[in-house]
């Protein structure tokens, strides 16, 4: 689904193909009940998408404000397909998914580990701007450099508690054997069923139709 | 009576509009008190204390530092006036040596450099940190950097203090260099607000304790009302320093009156002896 959406978006230009793909996650948002936080992943989005259409106009006006609109459109489908897959996976499935299709223990576990730790980093941010501004710094005044330099300032703490972290883990991963030379047993096993096969067919002939649409020249 | 520093009436909070973490605090803390606020994990209170120099503003209610409302008074403003160490010191370091981590507040808060400095060495000394001046705080043992934390917020003389846990992690000997610490700025005239659950710091430190529960104050009175009483410990699910606690099993045996609660070995040897 997210291959589809990913290809569809970047390979068609047009302002109503954008539209169309938005519209089209509205009811896979809702079906899977994940509606109200994929739009309020979209509203997070739409900063940037407004800093895109303003750069576009601006940049290259002899393509006119549609393909503006469409670009920014483009943004906005791509980061919303990419929210939407993740707030309908879990970590646990798609660690899951990548260790019982093959991949390495080691691989899989890096990419579940830094969706894990998202939120933990999100808190710790929090807490270092806590103790920033009751220092009486600021992080909402002077100009761009000044507030770049406030950004700095709060990374470095948060830098490095995560590595001393990044450490702690590693030890707590070979405290629990993990990188040993047995082969663990696998408790859980993801096998692709039926349904999703039928997906993954369904989503592959979307992309199929949409790019032997547009080799056609029917849309673009 | 000595001046109401900070006045907190019918403070309520919730994080997310959901669930109601402070339901309705009334507090006063008087100039030169040291409060010891207590409570199991999950009673608020460093919610209650994040309200004191305006990180967090009231749902419903006010705070009021020194005057000023919490709600219409920037953070960085509030921050001149209340020091808060939180309880994790990795988190608080921010500069790239001892020095320049106390120079930090002390420049941003307008301290003439000269001034700074001297503070900064001052403060330094108080806390036997001079000999790591150049060095990165990152390569202080954990207690030097909790004391260094510390020294960073005392450096700009803020007239409330407000520590998180000072003693979590703590062995006995670095304990007691904070509670020197504690004595130094009572003699200062400092306001001091302590989040802990350490009670047998408490007993030796502090004059006044506020036991929360469940985002509500409990108890709130002298370090020996509240401490010695069994029954608000037990239904705040607080362990009784174990002097109180002693006493209370001679009380239950007839060997000890019941009149005068002691919180020191000295005062139980006392009441023993019958002075």
């Amino acid at each position: 689904m997210l291959v589809f959406y990913l290809l569809s978006s970047v390979l068609l230009s047009s302002l109503p193909v954008q539209l169309v793909l938005l519209a089209s996650m509205v009811p896979l948002a809702i079906t899977s009940r994940s509606f109200h936080r994929w739009l309020s992943a979209l509203r997070g989005a739409l900063v940037f998408a407004v800093i895109i259409f303003a750069l576009n106009a601006l940049m290259s006006p002899e393509r006119g404000l549609e393909y503006a609109a469409s670009m920014s459109l483009r943004f906005v489908v791509l980061t919303s397909s990419f929210s939407l897959y993740f707030l309908t996976t879990t970590p646990e499935d798609l660690a899951l998914a990548l260790e019982s299709s093959g991949l390495p223990r080691e691989y899989a576990l890096m990419i579940t580990m830094s969706l894990r730790f998202v939120p933990t980093l999100a808190r710790d941010m929090q807490v270092v701007i806590d103790a920033f501004r009751s220092r009486g710094m600021r992080m909402d005044s002077g100009n761009l450099m000044e507030r770049l330099r406030s950004y700095a300032i709060i990374l470095t703490p948060l830098i490095v508690f995560e590595v001393r972290r990044s450490l702690m883990v590693a030890e707590a991963l070979e405290a629990r054997a993990f990188g040993g030379t047995t082969k663990p047993t696998i408790y859980r096993r993801m096998r692709m069923r039926s349904a999703d096969y039928a997906f993954v067919f369904i989503w592959l002939g979307l992309l199929v139709t949409i790019l032997v649409l547009r080799v056609q020249g029917f849309v673009y | 009576m000595r001046e109401v520093v900070v006045r907190i009436e019918n403070l309520h909070f919730s994080y997310d509009n959901e669930v109601e973490v402070l339901k309705g605090i009334d507090l006063e803390i008087r100039r030169g008190e040291i409060v010891s606020i207590m409570g199991e994990n999950g009673a608020g209170k460093t919610t209650l204390i994040k309200h004191l120099n305006g990180l967090l503003k009231p749902r419903k209610g006010r705070v009021e530092v020194l005057g000023m409302d919490t709600r219409t008074t920037p953070v960085a403003k509030l921050a001149r006036h209340v020091g808060m160490v939180f309880q994790n010191p990795d988190f608080q370091l921010f500069a790239e040596t001892v020095e320049n981590e106390l120079l930090l507040a002390l420049k941003n808060f307008g301290f003439p450099p000269d001034v700074a400095k001297r503070r900064a060495i001052w403060a330094m000394k108080i806390f036997g940190l001079e000999r790591y001046k150049d060095r990165s705080p990152y390569t202080l043992s954990i207690g030097e950097r909790k004391r260094l934390c510390i020294a960073a917020v005392l450096c700009y003389d803020p007239d409330i203090i407000v520590l998180d846990e000072p003693t979590s992690g703590q062995d006995f000997l670095q304990k007691e260099k904070i509670m020197e610490i504690l004595y130094l700025l009572k003699q200062q005239g400092k306001t001091v607000i302590l989040v802990t659950h350490d009670v047998e710091f408490v007993v030796r430190r502090s004059d006044r304790v506020v036991i929360m529960c469940d985002g509500k104050i409990l108890a709130d009175g002298s370090t020996r009302e509240v401490l010695g009483n069994i029954e608000i410990l037990r239904a705040a699910r607080l362990k009784p320093p174990q002097i109180v606690e002693t006493a209370h099993i001679l009380y239950s045996k007839g060997l000890l009156d019941s009149q005068h609660v002691p919180l020191t070995p000295y005062e139980l040897a006392r009441e023993i002896t019958g002075e």
